[in-house]
């Protein structure tokens, strides 16, 4: 029989400490300080991994067409639409963008959309 | 307090005092009645849980993932089918730590459909992660439904809990139980500890997610480690009911005339005392024979089991379930491979009985041994069958 595990009570721990460099790849810790059942315990911890580096395509955004509604800012599910301090949509994060395509389809901006799926350019893997 | 109740009564008489946060269930033959009994508490209010009557057995054990996750205690009970149907959204529930809380009525599966009895339906669900406790009579699945929570709610386990009892020989075998007061058992079970509750809006929390594969093994690591922890719980939960009750559970299995004996018998669930009947006709007549009956089936207590095995000349492994092409059942292969381990010299040899709740007796059992004694056995036997 394996030895008991005291730290295994998971209201002792945080979610695992990650940047976004290392996110994924490296400093994971050990099974025996993982929260069970692989529960995620820090909120909106999307903008400490690089969700969307396995794309071939993105969404890009046409400043000239937006209105600045936020919308898309509203429905993205991994922190891929940037703003600035005073919440002025400035782009889309490529790097966390899965194309999930929720910011298009609610995009108010008709006929022509101020966010359109595009292929990225080839990166070196 | 003694009352006269069938096993599904006794079980509804537990959750009752369990007075769960939660009950989603849809009904089946032979577990109906638990929830069925359960249902007209909750139309009373004797009870304060909640109670989904839900559209199938996926809907109800996912029901109960879901109120387990938000921290509260749920529960169900079902059987065959209904427990196959759950099988996908048993895993989750292991996978997520939740410990709830299923009473399993063990009844075959189609085809062709039999409504009668046999463990079929718990065997194939021996590897989803839960805890599987195996219930002689209408008392014991009564003791051991006590016991579930405080099992599976320790920090150390977090691990959901099957009880399961025999269709209809336990399910609708009527004796006297001795239940616990209300009190008693509310204090034995203790308030629920919330680890990580959905509902706890200060502490947003995310359930259920994806996993890459740096990711996957050490959940599923840290899984098997809850079930190894849960061999000591067991234990320990067993000894302490023992010390409320009188009725020790401070062991994984009950032996019957084991110690002496040379030539004995393993099973699971409700024909120990059908067994016990031969041994005590063959005891009379000088042949030294016993009994262990396994109450853990998962975690698999193979330690345990060896220590007091390892003595014999025979074992005869009984399964009251299909091989389905495998070298013999679940429980022959579990105990082969403990006594392997151990490099013990005992002969061992499978039975398959009463499958579709073909009649076993005591002079089934009989015939068991005495084949064990002369060797005159194959691999896997059939017990009772027209050949």
């Amino acid at each position: 029989m394996a030895a008991q595990n005291k730290d295994l009570d998971p209201r002792k721990l945080e979610s695992p400490k990650t940047d976004s460099k290392n996110a994924g790849r490296h400093d994971i810790p050990s099974w025996r300080i993982l929260p069970n059942g692989g529960v995620i315990t820090a909120a909106g911890n999307a903008r400490d991994y690089d969700t969307g580096n396995w794309t071939r395509t993105t969404t890009r955004w046409k400043k000239e067409i937006c209105i600045n509604c936020n919308l898309c800012w509203v429905v993205c599910p991994h922190d891929a639409i940037q703003n600035d301090a005073e919440g002025n949509m400035v782009g889309v994060d490529e790097d966390k963008c899965t194309n999930c395509g929720l910011c298009i389809d609610i995009c108010p901006t008709k006929p022509e959309k101020s966010l359109f799926e595009e292929k990225k350019e080839d990166k070196k893997i | 307090m003694k009352k006269t109740l069938a096993g599904n009564a006794a079980l509804a008489e537990a959750m009752r005092q369990i007075n769960p946060d939660v009950v989603a269930a849809y009904p089946i033959t032979p577990s109906s009645y638990v929830v069925e009994i359960f249902s007209t508490y909750v139309a009373d209010g004797t009870v304060e849980t909640e109670f989904v009557a839900c559209e199938s057995e996926h809907s109800a054990m996912s029901a109960c993932v879901g109120a387990a996750a938000s921290g509260t205690r749920a529960m169900t009970a079902t059987a065959s089918q209904g427990l196959a149907l759950m099988h996908e959204v048993l895993f989750n529930a292991a996978g997520l730590r939740l410990p709830i809380v299923l009473f399993n009525g063990n009844r075959a599966l189609s085809a062709p459909l039999s409504i009668h009895g046999d463990h079929s339906d718990a065997m194939a669900e021996r590897d989803t992660g839960w805890i599987q406790l195996f219930a002689e009579d209408p008392q014991e699945a009564y003791d051991l439904a006590v016991q579930a929570f405080k099992i599976g709610e320790d920090m150390n386990v977090r691990t959901p809990v099957m009880v399961c009892y025999d269709a209809f020989d336990v399910s609708h075998m009527t004796v006297n139980v001795d239940l616990l007061e209300d009190t008693e058992v509310q204090k034995f079970i203790g308030e629920t500890v919330q680890v990580n509750p959905l509902l706890d809006f200060a502490k947003p929390v995310s359930y259920g997610t994806y996993t890459n594969p740096n990711f996957y093994f050490e959940c599923r690591r840290s899984q098997h480690e809850g079930l190894e922890n849960a061999r000591a719980k067991i234990l320990e939960v067993g000894a302490n009911y023992g010390e409320l009750t009188g009725r020790d559970f401070g062991q994984h299995f009950e032996t019957y005339k084991l110690e002496d004996a040379e030539h004995a018998i393993v099973l699971l669930g409700s024909h120990a005392g059908i067994v016990k009947e031969a041994i005590d006709k063959l005891r009379a007549d000088g042949e030294k024979v016993g009994l262990l009956r396994l109450r853990t089936f998962r975690p698999f207590p193979s330690e345990e089991i060896v220590k007091e095995i390892k003595h014999l000349k025979t074992l005869a492994i009984l399964d009251r379930t299909m091989p389905s092409g495998a070298t013999g059942g679940p429980l022959f292969n579990e105990i082969n491979s403990a006594l392997k381990q151990a490099d013990t010299s005992t002969k061992t040899a499978n039975f398959i009985y009463s499958i579709g709740q073909r009649e076993f007796f005591p002079s089934h059992a009989e015939e068991i041994f005495h084949a064990m004694e002369t060797g005159k056995t194959e691999t896997v036997n059939f017990v009772n069958i027209r050949d």
